[in-house]
């Protein structure tokens, strides 16, 4: 399979914090969902693929070539959009494209303007008194305007309102239509990946738990609830995490196949939400009982 | 290399209106014989290093290193663009000090003002080469707050050197060394100069290296 990012053995330390073993592969023509609370270690990871920190061990290949030994032609096809804005916030949106897009040698002005219009951006207006959803979408134009490959995203839908997050995972879900690109995008909102993803690539304590296609993910973990007499040992092996109160339990198995069959009709069984398997995969070593 | 130094340019493209006005400042309260023989370097510098000073902050505050390194350029070009772009600030500075004064030189002459020489763009060049070793390195390690506090400390010594400088040799001129630079200087003024441009090629290509150093090794 062709991959457009293939991250291998990656290690990082900041003090106490350390990213441990990152290894993730994203093929062309598809979007990667990179999910993790806070502080698990998504814009290191991104980071170190963007060559902004250094890693102590690993490799990135992207477009099949070393992140840093091709760093100049590797970023001429990689367009990026981060949490925050960094660009000069006291410069016009005109004049800050003016700054960036000499540097692209594809860079394709009628494709930047299409955006600007589309996205109702006001080029003559100050990056400072835009709103936040505003510069994301600047940040957007810039991003999709020079053909880029590989489009890196951090974050990009925090704090933004429903319609403009709809908006965004629509643009997005176009642009991979052109089966030559691809797309990490980190973000909280569980929901937003399940929407466009094709893979979900789960970072908790800087460490990868799980990166795998969304069907994987259907296919390998499943959501338990019955009343408490069915929760023995046995059954609680087969569980990654179990939330107990007085009328019963809820559980996720990574074991689907051993469970349904130790619990048979006993147990009501469902497909688990990603924000479920988050959340009972970042607690797994805690029995959260619940009243 | 050259899309970096226009980022600079568009970024501190006020400060040429400003450098504008603070030239004319300058020229009218440096209108006395004590100080006209200085007002073109004191002017020229000024303005390069408010401008200098402006890039570093406007970077600082919104973070901008980010967005720089995250653009198709390798940190070798990012590091030789900054100095590069102080030279072309300096440049910019000379001409519209010159600019300035032929103006005041011809509409003005009540005022005695002469052409901008030689000497001139040779002491702000040296000027601004000498504060940009210094201060850039500090730049790249630590934060423009701290390249404020160095560059306001060599802009200092900078501006009161050369005359405590001056007066000290005066002082000693009897000393062997002093009349054999005086000499030096006399009969030999090319060698002198020729050292000094190489003490000033040495200074810049150890800032540049140490700078450059620095900010492989950085993390943003």
């Amino acid at each position: 399979m062709d991959e457009i990012l293939k991250v291998d053995g990656l290690c990082r330390s900041f003090g106490e914090f350390q990213l441990k073993d990152i290894s993730i592969s994203l093929p062309r023509g598809y979007i990667m969902g990179f999910i993790g609370p806070n502080g698990a270690g998504k814009t290191t990871t991104i980071k170190l693929i963007m060559n902004l920190i250094n890693r102590d061990r690993g490799e990135v290949l992207i477009f099949g070539k070393d992140n840093i030994k091709n760093e100049k032609e590797i970023k001429q096809r990689i367009g990026f959009v981060y949490d925050e804005n960094y660009y000069y916030d006291f410069l016009t949106l005109k004049e800050m494209k003016n700054i960036i897009a000499p540097f692209y040698r594809d860079w394709d002005e009628a494709v930047y303007q299409r955006y600007l219009k589309i996205f109702e951006l006001p080029a003559r207006k100050k990056i400072k008194d835009l709103s936040r959803g505003m510069k994301m979408k600047f940040s957007l134009a810039l991003a999709l305007s020079h053909g880029a490959e590989l489009i890196i995203m951090d974050e990009p839908t925090s704090g933004l309102d429903p319609v403009f997050r709809s908006e965004l995972l629509d643009i997005l879900r176009s642009e991979i239509q052109d089966d030559n690109r691809g797309i990490l995008f980190s973000s909280h909102i569980t929901s937003d990946l399940e929407r466009i993803a094709d893979y979900i690539c789960f970072i908790n304590n800087g460490q990868i738990v799980f990166s795998q296609t969304c069907y994987e993910l259907r296919e390998k973990y499943l959501l338990v609830k019955g009343p408490l007499e069915l929760l023995n040992e046995t059954v609680r092996q087969f569980m990654l995490n179990v939330k107990e109160n007085d009328f019963g339990f809820e559980g996720l198995s990574d074991q689907p196949e051993k469970i349904r069959r130790l619990l048979g009709n006993h147990a009501l069984y469902e497909v688990p939400s990603l924000d479920q398997i988050v959340l009972y995969t970042v607690r797994r070593d805690k029995c959260v009982a619940f009243n | 290399m050259w899309p970096l130094i226009r980022k600079e340019m568009i970024v501190q493209k006020k400060m040429i209106l400003f450098g504008l006005g603070y030239s004319v400042f300058l020229f009218f309260v440096f209108a006395n014989p004590v100080f006209q023989e200085f007002t073109y370097s004191m002017a020229a510098f000024g303005i390069a290093y408010i401008t200098v000073i402006g890039v570093a902050q406007a970077e600082y505050k919104n973070n901008s290193d980010i967005v720089i390194n995250s653009l198709p350029l390798t940190r070798r070009e990012v590091v030789a663009a900054k100095y590069l772009s102080i030279l072309t600030f300096t440049v910019i500075a000379l001409v519209l000090v010159g600019v300035v004064g032929l103006l005041f030189h011809f509409l003005l002459p009540v005022l005695n003002y002469r052409l901008m020489n030689s000497v001139d763009v040779f002491t702000t060049t040296v000027s601004i080469i000498l504060l940009a070793s210094v201060s850039l390195p500090i730049y790249f390690k630590t934060s423009a707050q701290w390249t404020r506090v160095v560059n306001v400390v060599v802009f200092l010594v900078l501006f009161f050197a050369p005359a405590q400088l001056a007066g000290y040799l005066v002082q000693n001129s009897q000393e062997p060394w002093v009349r054999s630079l005086a000499g030096l200087a006399g009969n030999q003024n090319w060698l002198l100069s020729l050292t000094g441009l190489a003490v000033l090629v040495v200074i810049i290509l150890i800032s540049y290296f140490i700078s450059l150093r620095i900010y492989l090794n950085k993390d943003f």
